[in-house]
């Protein structure tokens, strides 16, 4: 369960660094999410470019996540791939979280010219 | 298909045949060989899209709740290509479907309460928004899925 989170322009950037995220990963991704977003920071963005298949076991999870994460926070999705953005889409998904084309855009949000 | 090449035998006829065992790890082997397959017969990235993601939450669902007490039995798949259409027929040995009968899936509103978001439940109604004609039936001790993914005209 490769996940990497660094802090970048105020916002914890997580990047899923698996292609998969399905019945097979979904419950590892819960915990090692849990355990990551417990600094409770301001914005959490998932980069989930890597990411080519996504199933509804792997929606749960992400949405499980969002409901776990401290109040405040703001859980906000990067990069999604066409299987990935079918399912958010299909599911109305998409109305729920904020989602970016990729990072740069995510976490430029802040800066406002 | 250039000369001298023919097609794998599990691929002749346009049809693919594969059993398996009824977990996750396998069932993420399966999808990989079925879209490998695909990918060399006119499908585009659109149609694989729609057959992955179908075949995976009807997997899912066999995984989860056909092989309760072993959690583990055998899945047999058949895919087959034709009148532009990619056909699947899943089968395995497990609990019949609740009454013998699909469920139908909905569209869950979502809440404007994070707190209130569904975590689950989306499988079936994503299968239905997928896949054409499906089709369930007992036979023996046989659980029989079937559906068809119509493809885009190239």
């Amino acid at each position: 369960m490769n996940l990497v989170a660094e802090e970048k322009n105020g916002a914890l950037l997580i990047t899923f660094r698996e292609n998969r995220l399905d019945a097979a990963s979904a419950i590892q991704f819960k915990d090692r999410m849990r355990e990551l977003t417990q600094t409770a920071p301001a914005r959490v963005v998932l980069d989930m470019s890597l990411v080519s298949f996504l199933d509804s076991s792997g929606l749960g999870a992400i949405v499980a996540v969002l409901k776990k994460i401290k109040q405040g926070t703001s859980m906000e999705l990067a990069g999604l791939t066409p299987t990935v953005q079918k399912v958010f889409h299909l599911t109305r998904m998409d109305t729920i979280f904020k989602i970016h084309p990729d990072t740069e855009v995510a976490l430029n949000q802040n800066h406002v010219l | 298909m250039k000369n001298g090449e023919t097609l794998p035998p599990e691929m002749q006829k346009n049809e693919l045949r594969i059993t398996f065992l009824s977990d996750p790890l396998s069932v993420r082997r399966a999808l990989e060989k079925v879209l490998r397959e695909l990918c060399g017969l006119g499908t585009t990235p659109e149609d694989r899209r729609k057959v992955e993601l179908a075949l995976a939450e009807v997997l899912n669902n066999i995984v989860e709740h056909a092989y309760p007490i072993t959690h583990e039995g055998k899945i047999d798949l058949r895919i087959t290509l034709e009148n532009q259409q990619v056909k699947c027929v899943v089968s395995d040995d497990g609990l019949p479907l609740p009454n013998s009968t699909l469920p139908v899936g909905h569209l869950q509103i979502l809440s404007n309460d994070i707190y209130e978001l569904p975590e689950g439940g989306f499988g079936w109604f994503l299968i239905g928004e997928l896949a054409d004609s499906l089709q369930y039936n007992r036979s023996g001790e046989k659980n029989i899925l079937s559906f068809l993914i119509g493809l885009e005209k190239t």
